[in-house]
């Protein structure tokens, strides 16, 4: 059956402080539509399914082509992209959402801030500034570089930190990503020269040791990123840190 | 002082986080594997059975060596594990990964098998030593006659050994040992299997002890 109608429903909220509510919108049906094409089309004519007139609904995006994370909200009660949900993939009627695991703004937009916190707590820099030049890097090899690609696409969209049951308001738990980050710092040559100190961050409160291994994070997240091999690959070190192995 | 400094220090988590781990692979598999040998004594009969519980009752220092080696690490363990587990909030529903809900089951099983212990210890080693009444074949034979005390020694085993095997598993990728997506497939075989055989084996016995 071709479908020429889709129903959407939004969890709106226009403060922090307001209660949110569901309003639901009818569009017409084109193909090739993602959700973020949804949101514009409801923006050209804000008026929910019962004709009444509401303000066009709020949301952030940046690249539209799953580079940047911006976008990122929960649709049918997955997180994901909204600029690569496609319409097609997804059941009738496509419930959205904002993530629930960062502070609201307002409608689907949220504040990530925690997860730019968390990548100055370890660290996430290789310092090269100095007095004088330092000349070239040492060389890394392929299969390194390889390796360390998977970690250099993280966008920091917070997928990892949304499906993740150790991140609540009950757990100071620093998430996947910035775990992730510390694999590839910790992996450079010269960035190595910090390993320790990423690797101290990674041992207070909200740590690596807060994670519970769900594994959910490399479940969703939409680089594939190998996240959980990451967090096993950081308490082996921080193990030879304990045992004084860890060479640096 | 800094924030970001005083967050430094603060690595005491850390310690009991590790700790938590290191104190349930030990005491348990102490007490897992001196139960499973006592249980396959069931096998050779009454006589063999009562002569193993004696020997075991009859160590030296034997009273220090549980509370030390056994009691005292578990409790440890599951009051940090009770902590652990209301850091968490489950979400099974939307994320229904396989891994998901063994993080899920891993909290619920620890609970049963926590409640389990209690009861386990209690009627068979506190209360027995306070009252004075023998644990001997006949006597466990007579509780397991009761379907009960059966079936809650049935699910309180499941649940006991669910929490052990994926806590073996768990605890390769705490201390680093397994890595990558394959070791820890590999150690969830392996892992899965023991508990599946230690299941069976704690099933027979008290099949044997009911019948
Ligand atoms: S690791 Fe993946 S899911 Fe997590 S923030 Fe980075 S890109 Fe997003
Ligand atoms: S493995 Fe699970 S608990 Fe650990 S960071 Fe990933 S989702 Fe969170
Ligand atoms: S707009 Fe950049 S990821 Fe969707």
């Amino acid at each position: 059956m071709i479908k020429d109608k889709i129903t959407i429903k939004i969890k709106r909220q226009d403060t922090p402080q307001l209660k949110p509510r569901w309003e639901t919108f009818v569009l017409k049906y084109r193909p090739g539509m993602n959700v973020i094409t949804c949101l514009m089309d409801i923006r050209k004519n804000p008026r929910t399914v019962d004709g009444i007139k509401t303000t066009p609904v709020k949301w952030e995006q940046n690249c539209l082509e799953e580079v940047c994370g911006s976008c990122t909200m929960v649709i049918n009660g997955k997180v994901e992209q909204a600029c690569s949900a496609l319409v097609d993939h997804l059941e009738d009627p496509i419930t959205i959402e904002p993530m629930t695991k960062f502070p609201l703004v307002c409608d689907l937009v949220v504040d990530r801030s925690r997860m730019f916190e968390a990548l100055k707590q370890v660290k996430a820099w290789i310092p090269i500034d100095g007095t004088y030049d330092l000349g070239p890097g040492p060389k890394i090899y392929p299969e390194e570089q390889q390796d360390m690609y998977a970690f250099s696409k993280c966008m920091t969209c917070g997928c990892c930190l949304e499906a993740c049951p150790q991140i609540n308001s009950h757990s100071p738990f620093i998430g996947a990503a910035a775990i992730g980050q510390v694999k590839l710092f910790n992996a450079h040559p010269t960035g190595h020269e910090n390993a320790g100190e990423r690797l101290e961050a990674l041992m207070t409160s909200g740590g690596a040791q807060d994670c519970g291994n769900a594994q959910n994070c490399v479940e969703v997240c939409p680089h594939k990123i190998p996240l959980t091999t990451s967090i096993a690959e950081i308490n082996r070190q921080i193990t030879r840190k304990l045992f004084g192995l860890f060479k640096k | 002082m800094s924030q970001s400094e005083v967050a430094k220090l603060d690595t005491k988590h850390f310690y009991m986080r590790r700790l938590h781990s290191l104190l349930g692979l030990l005491p348990v598999s102490v007490f897992v594997i001196e139960h499973m040998i006592a249980n396959s004594f069931i096998m050779q009969g009454p006589e063999a059975y009562n002569g193993v519980i004696a020997l075991l009752r009859g160590l030296p220092f034997v009273v220090f060596l549980e509370v030390m080696i056994i009691g005292l690490p578990l409790l440890f363990h599951a009051a940090y594990g009770i902590h652990i587990t209301l850091t968490s909030r489950a979400n099974v529903i939307n994320y229904g990964y396989w891994r998901n809900w063994m993080y899920f089951l891993q909290r619920v099983s620890g609970i049963i098998a926590l409640i389990f212990i209690a009861y386990h210890v209690w009627e068979f080693r506190i209360a027995s030593s306070a009252y004075g009444f023998e644990v001997t074949y006949g006597a466990v034979a007579k509780a397991m006659h009761h379907p009960l005390i059966f079936w809650f020694y049935a699910v309180g085993m499941a649940g006991t050994f669910l929490h052990f095997a994926n806590g073996l598993w768990l605890f390769c990728i705490t201390w680093g040992i397994t890595v990558g997506p394959k070791s820890q497939k590999v150690a969830g075989w392996i892992f899965g299997a023991a508990g599946l055989a230690l299941f069976f084996i704690g099933i027979q016995a008290i099949w044997t002890l009911s019948r």
